[in-house]
């Protein structure tokens, strides 16, 4: 048996990635430095940081835009980079959908993750970077 | 007495060094994020880095810090405090 923690729903016309639909735990905590926030996706091992509460949500959003647009222009493709930090096709019926999964014989693992906020995104857009350098 | 507040550093500072490295493949934003893609056939997890302006061409203390110490400008961060920000050891200077 295993449990689904996260997942990301890949939508694409033709070979451009257009969207994803994704759901994963996140943390977050004050910075001992100054009133900043700490956020953090293991997931996806990504770390970021926000000024407040409200732009939390923005730092996640932007963190997972840059890393499907990292993954796309200088990876191997969403798919593959998620594979590469343990995310498991989970498909029904050939939809692009990856998942964490867990499983049940790692009890500490499932109660970890589930201390974490969750990040719910129905429709994260992930349009053309723009290229400041 | 340290001074609780920790100065931010340009992000200019921060990109010329990042970019001196020249271990770099490219860079692009989203919103407030910058992100540097390392060199390499490693997962992108493990080469990219991101940046994130809180305030417009600003980078936090610790991110500063973090990124200095990885890519071997802390030297350079230091006396930038000193000098640009009247910051040393871990306070402000009297004027």
């Amino acid at each position: 048996m295993k449990t689904i923690e996260a997942n990301i729903e890949i939508t694409r016309e033709g070979d451009k990635l257009v969207s994803i639909s994704v759901s994963m735990p996140v943390w977050s905590k004050e910075s001992e430095f100054d009133r900043n926030i700490l956020v953090q996706l293991p997931l996806l091992n990504i770390d970021t940081v926000a000024s407040d509460e409200k732009d939390t949500e923005f730092a996640i959003k932007e963190a997972i835009q840059s890393f499907c647009i990292a993954s796309e222009k200088f990876g191997e493709g969403v798919e593959r980079e998620l594979q590469a930090l343990g995310w498991k096709q989970v498909d029904q019926k050939g939809n692009h959908v990856l998942g964490f999964c867990v499983s049940e014989t790692d009890e500490l693992l499932d109660r970890l993750l589930q201390t974490g906020d969750s990040y719910v995104n129905p429709k994260l857009e992930i349009a053309e970077e723009s290229v400041y350098a | 007495m340290p001074d609780p507040f920790y100065p931010e550093v340009d992000f200019s500072f921060i990109e010329q060094h990042l970019k001196a490295t020249e271990k770099f493949e490219g860079y692009f934003s989203v919103g407030q994020t910058k992100t540097f893609v390392l060199k390499g056939k490693q997962a992108i997890h493990k080469r990219t880095i991101r940046i994130r302006e809180l305030s417009p061409g600003k980078v936090c203390y610790e991110q500063a810090t973090g990124l200095a110490a990885r890519f071997g400008f802390i030297g350079a961060l230091l006396a930038w405090f000193e000098a640009i920000k009247n910051w040393k050891e871990g306070g402000y200077k009297e004027p």
